[in-house]
């Protein structure tokens, strides 16, 4: 069984480093695109900490090469060589063009944690009249839906503040709102490589600018987060 | 001192980082996903509440971006 790590440039020198299990990193072209993976005997190690590690580091030898690096999802398995040809066969256009995309460039991360004003976060007590508790309880789903689209809205807004200036900074942008109630923002950037401490200092002028938010920058990464097309507008710098 | 160091949060914190890239990004080839869609999971909700933490918080603060 075949575990896949990245889809990059030909050629790539194997890398340097084990893969999962301990097994050697091989690479295999096919049609003008390369694919590094291992063989294994039997199923390879689940996800863990370690073996998330063990991946990343491939990906990051290739990164090292120069190369156009696409990251593969952890757990892309193939029976054989024969079926991993196939399998990049049938999306080698795709694959072609996202690493035109990416080439030449790295992926910094984005996390930014707000506190919610308390009041949004507790629905607002819905003054019960007459009408019975079927009322009362409809009320109170009203204002419980009203209350979750402000917060959504205002969510929105301080995300848009921190991340409309990045995006505009970087090649493309993937964003997230309110992955969980205090990340108020998650995002990755698709910067130049020469350009990675222009847009880390554009990211602390932000943070200086937000002293109410807490902002973590990550990177430079392989460009995980960009192996789909852009369903944001791309922006034109 | 029960409270890490600068450097051991900030190992922690990127060990986070990399566990989410590698498991919940990168490209989807039509391959055999043998993995579970509990596998994935067990790993990555513990990621999400670790993300999501006051504890965390405290530790993004420590780690400004730099």
């Amino acid at each position: 069984m075949l575990h896949v790590y990245a889809v990059t440039d030909p050629e790539p020198r194997p890398p340097a480093v084990a893969g999962v299990d301990g097994a050697p990193v091989a690479t295999l072209a096919q049609g003008g695109l390369a694919v590094a993976y291992s063989r294994h005997a039997t199923a390879p190690s689940p996800p863990s900490p370690e073996t998330a590690l063990v991946h990343a580091r491939v990906c990051d030898d290739l990164l090292a090469q120069g190369l156009a690096v696409l990251p593969v999802r952890y757990g892309t398995r193939y029976a054989d060589e024969a079926a991993l040809r196939e399998g990049v066969a049938e999306r080698r256009q795709a694959l072609g063009a996202r690493l035109d995309a990416v080439r030449g460039h790295v992926e910094l991360g984005l996390r930014v944690l707000w506190t919610p004003h308390p009041d949004d976060v507790e629905p607002d007590g819905v003054a019960v009249e007459d009408g019975g508790p079927g009322r009362a309880y409809l009320l109170r789903r009203v204002a419980q839906e009203q209350q979750r689209q402000r917060r959504r809205e205002a969510a929105e807004a301080a995300a848009a503040q921190v991340h409309d200036p990045l995006a505009a900074a970087a090649r493309e942008a993937r964003s997230e709102v309110l992955a969980t109630p205090r990340l108020l923002l998650s995002a990755s950037y698709l910067v130049p490589r020469h350009g990675v401490d222009a847009f880390r200092a554009l990211v602390e002028d932000m943070a200086a600018a937000h002293p109410d938010l807490d902002v973590l920058c990550t990177g430079p990464w392989p460009a995980y987060s960009f192996g789909d097309e852009p369903r944001e507008p791309r922006s034109p710098v | 001192m029960s409270d890490p160091g600068p450097l051991e949060r900030h190992r922690e914190v990127a060990l986070v980082e990399v566990i989410d890239r590698v498991i919940d990004k990168g490209v989807v080839l039509t391959g055999d996903i043998v993995l579970s869609v509990a596998d994935i999971d067990l790993v990555y909700v513990g990621l999400r509440l670790l993300i999501a933490s006051e504890d965390t918080a405290r530790r993004l603060g420590a780690t400004p971006a730099r």
